[in-house]
């Protein structure tokens, strides 16, 4: 807490010393963070008791495995900002400058304090104060329109969630529960069904709403591509995971075991966030919105572990729930490793090349080779490619979802059609990322540039870098982690579920060992290959690739748009395209002067949904302006009847 | 180790197993037709020649074939081919598949040049097409075992009768998602010499020598496996060492040259209607579970 004022404050200062003391004060946020996030784990709850320096303002803070598990995954990537961000932001003004550097911390701190928020006030006031600095960090750009335009749509969006929050709370209060989670986590499963699902439903629409799941995903795409790298790294990485913890404390521990429904809407929601997410993204162009829809995608892969485990509870076999909510934690860790990683990469492309748009960039990995590496590595992990993180808990996703085809014909009928989503997400994903790490790094520059590009200052590639080996190390060992998500869902269930005989293959490990093995024997295999071929590898002759007889010219590279029409047309039901296409034409047949081609990606619940409730609701607005007259005697009149209405109901 | 020796049996076998194809489609056109071990020769002959990488082009091409061909290996090492031991898992094999095609795809966009770039965007978007669909065709094994591991899996598929509606309905399934996977007419020609109706061979247009004969012999690994994976799955009888051997290979020779019956039977559909194929494919599968979970028999 002291860190986190020290260095926002420091932030705002100009001098350099002061700037240096904030980044050590950061780094030491980072630390408190990290070290709270593993006593967390280690043990069972407890309170936590804030020095009284803070005033007439108590917090009630306390820390747990799940809540350790989150702080952990916030400490990860935190520190990989912190060491990203100074270089990142030198280019920026001084104004922006001192904005983001006084911000950050307070972000990070904010979503810290969330987690550890144990009573109904702190966690709003928390949760608001995580809100208004993202917000506040999102318009570092206020000169750019659309940067303010995004903003305002972000501040909506979050208010709107945090309404549905405020009204769960206040259902909860006047059921007489109190405002102190530990009184929720007692009494909530007394309440009756109704009440239960009313709830839940609020859950979901507020820290859903927050998580960016579909249908209130609009504000994301718009947000995260704005703020500077590091900010869309901790945005993306971690405060929709934030979100995600709030669903799992209300759903699973504090909620008792529901009615189907609640796990079918879980599972539902998750494989239309996921779907959304990945079809919007393989139409995108700018490589940060591109990674912002990703965010949606994988949102609803962890929706689709949290949704089986609900059901897997709900019917009444809690080995797999506990292991689908091992899945689910382990994908919130690893979706945090890479995508952080990602939007840091592309911040460093960024710096280098002044653009994120897919098509003026090109042949990055010459000048930029650990950039292009890390960035690859991590679009290997991100489509769930063995051998890294992405890989190890789609599969245990899978894993969950089709034991859940045991589970009685309805159960079956929703958990199946699960497991298919998520296999054509990652086929999907996985050619997304190729056309944007192809795109990007490969073929011929295709602007100034990125033919100019230098690779970026070191923290700039560290980070990027570190994450990327991080996400190795956890799909080669993922045993550990899924044994800690284990004990976390173990803690908040109250159920100690053993793994069962099955899933243990070679050894009585949740997930067997034979990751690595498997690694090191093809690694083998292709470093033997490697060796044989090393003559053809290193010096062999370079000659011009084919090109029917012609020259080659940077243009005749494929780009992004082209890359994925097949996919367009494909789901051209979903994407509804609407095309342009003029020709100005000469006196031969087959040339014209001039073509003029447009195609349009509809959104479709942004078209079909929201403007139309903006316009009903601007409509409205205008009816009700016909009250403010202007003139005294009516709003007399107002008053008057107000207190007439207000004795008629509530005197007694 | 045992998986050692199984794996490298494959990849022994693979340019056989390629010939075989060829021979009976051979036949099937009216014509003697190149020896089944061909494909060996086209490999020694390659690695005869010189690799030739385009200009511009980076480590990431000069990987990509390793890579992809190591991505198979791996996928071989978690299956069982000819013992019934069953001591891998079946969703494995599925994404290092994938990673084989992510490597070649990525490849494949280093050369700057349209033709690769179009065989990469197709490949691609035929693999996110196919991927759900191949689980959909494992799914009524997998669902009946409750697990992915192999060992269930062939007890399941041992217990039902040998022409039993479920296994053949599972097994127009998966040989139809096979025929996608492997690039086989009518999702992909791969005879065919023009650069535009490729797929999976045009991203391999600019390798020359060593280089495109590792990309070959993954590709041909990557087949018998998948022809493997048939076998045991919809005929697992005969699994173990010895004469097990003989009729595992039998049973190969079978699919291989029912898959060259397929391929001369049918002309190649255009690219966009490939879901459409690929719906026919799930459907069979669907079938298959559905049959199976009702349990009418």
């Amino acid at each position: 807490m002291g860190a986190m004022l020290a260095s926002t404050v420091s932030g705002l200062a100009r001098a350099r010393l002061w700037r240096l003391a904030g980044t050590a004060a950061e780094a030491v946020e980072v630390l408190v963070i990290g070290a709270l996030g593993v006593y967390g784990l280690t043990g069972p709850p407890r309170t936590l008791t804030l020095p009284t320096l803070w005033g007439a303002w108590p917090l009630a803070l306390g820390d747990d495995r799940l809540s350790g598990f989150f702080l952990v995954v916030l400490g990860l990537v935190s520190a990989a900002a912190v060491v990203y961000a100074p270089a990142y932001i030198g280019h920026y003004s001084r104004g922006q400058q001192r904005s983001v550097r006084a911000l950050v911390p307070l972000f990070v701190g904010a979503m810290a304090l969330v987690l550890l928020a144990r009573d109904a006030l702190s966690f709003l006031t928390v949760w608001e104060m995580m809100s208004l600095a993202s917000f506040g960090l999102v318009v570092t750009h206020r000169e750019e329109g659309s940067a303010r335009r995004a903003g305002f749509i972000y501040l909506v969006a979050t208010h709107l969630s945090a309404l549905a929050l405020v009204a769960m709370f206040a259902i909860l209060a006047s059921h007489g529960l109190g405002t102190t989670f530990a009184g929720y986590a007692r009494g909530l499963r007394g309440l009756a069904g109704p009440t239960r699902s009313l709830v839940f439903a609020l859950a979901v629409i507020g820290f859903g709403g927050k998580a960016a799941v579909t249908p209130m995903h609009l504000w994301l795409p718009r947000a995260h591509p704005r703020a500077p790298s590091h900010v869309s790294a901790l945005m993306s990485g971690v405060m929709v995971k934030i979100a995600i913890y709030g669903l799992i404390l209300i759903t699973f521990g504090w909620l008792g075991t529901g009615p189907l429904w609640w796990g079918v809407l879980l599972l539902g929601l998750g494989a239309a966030s996921a779907l959304t997410g990945v079809l919007y993204a393989l139409m995108e162009h700018d490589l940060k919105a591109l990674l912002a829809y990703h965010t949606i995608e994988n949102v609803g892969i962890i929706l689709l572990g949290i949704g089986a485990a609900e059901m897997a509870r709900t019917v009444g076999v809690p080995q797999v729930s506990a292991l689908a909510l091992a899945a689910a934690l382990f994908h919130v860790l690893n979706h945090a490793m890479f995508k952080s990683g990602l939007f840091l990469a592309s911040g460093t492309v960024k710096s280098a090349t002044g653009t994120v748009l897919l098509d003026r960039l090109g042949g990055l990995a010459r000048a930029m080779p650990w950039t292009a590496g890390a960035f690859i590595v991590l679009s290997m992990a991100i489509s769930g490619l063995p051998p890294f993180n992405g890989f190890a808990s789609e599969w245990l996703t899978l894993q969950a979802l089709l034991r859940l085809g045991h589970g009685g014909l309805s159960v079956a009928a929703t958990a199946l059609p699960g497991a298919l989503v998520l296999a054509l997400t990652g086929g999907l994903a996985a050619a997304c990322f190729v056309k944007a790490g192809g795109v990007t790094f490969l073929g011929p520059p295709q602007s100034e540039p990125a033919a100019n590009a230098h690779e970026g200052a070191w923290p700039l590639v560290v980070a990027p870098v570190a994450l990327a080996v991080v996400c190795l190390a956890l799909g080669l060992f993922p045993g550990s982690v899924v044994g800690v998500g284990l004990s976390v869902a173990a803690q908040l269930t109250g159920v100690v579920a053993a793994v069962p005989a099955s899933l243990a293959l070679t050894t009585p490990w949740t997930l067997p060992e034979w990751p690595l093995f498997v690694f090191l024997g093809a690694s083998a295999a292709g470093l033997g290959l490697a060796l044989a071929l090393r003559r053809s590898l290193t010096s062999a002759p370079v000659r011009e690739p084919w090109a029917c007889g012609g020259a080659l010219a940077p243009a005749n590279a494929y780009t992004s748009f082209a890359y994925t029409k097949s996919l367009r047309q494909i789901f051209a039901g979903f994407y509804q395209p609407q095309r342009a296409l003029e020709r100005a034409p000469t006196p031969l047949p087959y040339l014209s002067a001039h073509v003029h081609y447009e195609s349009v990606v509809l959104h479709v619940i942004d078209h079909h949904v929201y403007r139309p409730a903006q316009r009903t609701g601007m409509r409205l607005a205008h009816r009700l302006r016909r009250l403010q007259s202007g003139s005294l005697r009516h709003y007399v009149g107002y008053l008057l009847a107000t207190l007439l209405i207000g004795l008629v109901l509530y005197a007694r | 180790m045992a998986s050692i020796l199984q794996v490298a049996a494959l990849v022994l076998l693979a340019p056989l197993a390629q010939g075989t194809v060829q021979q009976v489609k051979a036949w099937l056109q009216g014509r003697r037709g190149p020896p089944p071990w061909q494909p060996y020769l086209v490999l020694a002959k390659l690695a005869r020649r010189e690799a030739v990488w385009p200009e511009g082009s980076t480590a990431v091409m000069r990987l990509g074939p390793l890579m992809a061909f190591a991505a198979v290996l791996a996928a071989a090492a978690v299956t069982p081919l000819f013992s019934s031991v069953g001591a891998g898992e079946i969703l494995l094999p599925l994404f290092a598949l994938a990673l084989a095609r992510f490597a070649l795809a990525l490849a494949a966009l280093d050369t700057g040049t349209p033709f690769a770039g179009m065989g990469s965007s197709r490949e691609m978007t035929l693999g996110a097409m196919v991927e759900p669909v191949l689980l959909a065709s494992l799914l009524p094994w997998v669902v009946a075992a409750g697990t992915t591991a192999w060992g269930p899996m062939l007890a399941v598929s041992g217990s039902l009768g040998p022409a039993d509606v479920v296994r053949l309905a599972a097994l127009v399934g998966i040989m139809l998602v096979v025929l996608a996977e492997t690039g086989r007419l009518p999702v992909d020609n791969p005879d065919t010499h023009l650069e535009l109706t490729m797929i999976h061979e045009a991203m391999l247009l600019e390798y020359a020598g060593p280089p495109l004969g590792v990309a070959l012999l993954g590709s041909w690994t990557k087949q018998l496996l998948l022809v493997a994976i048939v076998a045991d799955l919809v005929a697992p009888w005969g699994l173990g060492g010895g004469t097990g051997i003989v009729w595992t290979l039998g049973k190969w020779v079978a699919i291989l040259a029912a898959l060259g019956v397929a391929e001369s039977l049918t002309g190649k559909i255009r690219f966009l209607r490939i879901p459409g194929y690929l719906g026919a494919s799930f459907a069979f599968s669907l079938s298959a579970l559905m049959l199976q979970i009702v349990g009418v028999r």
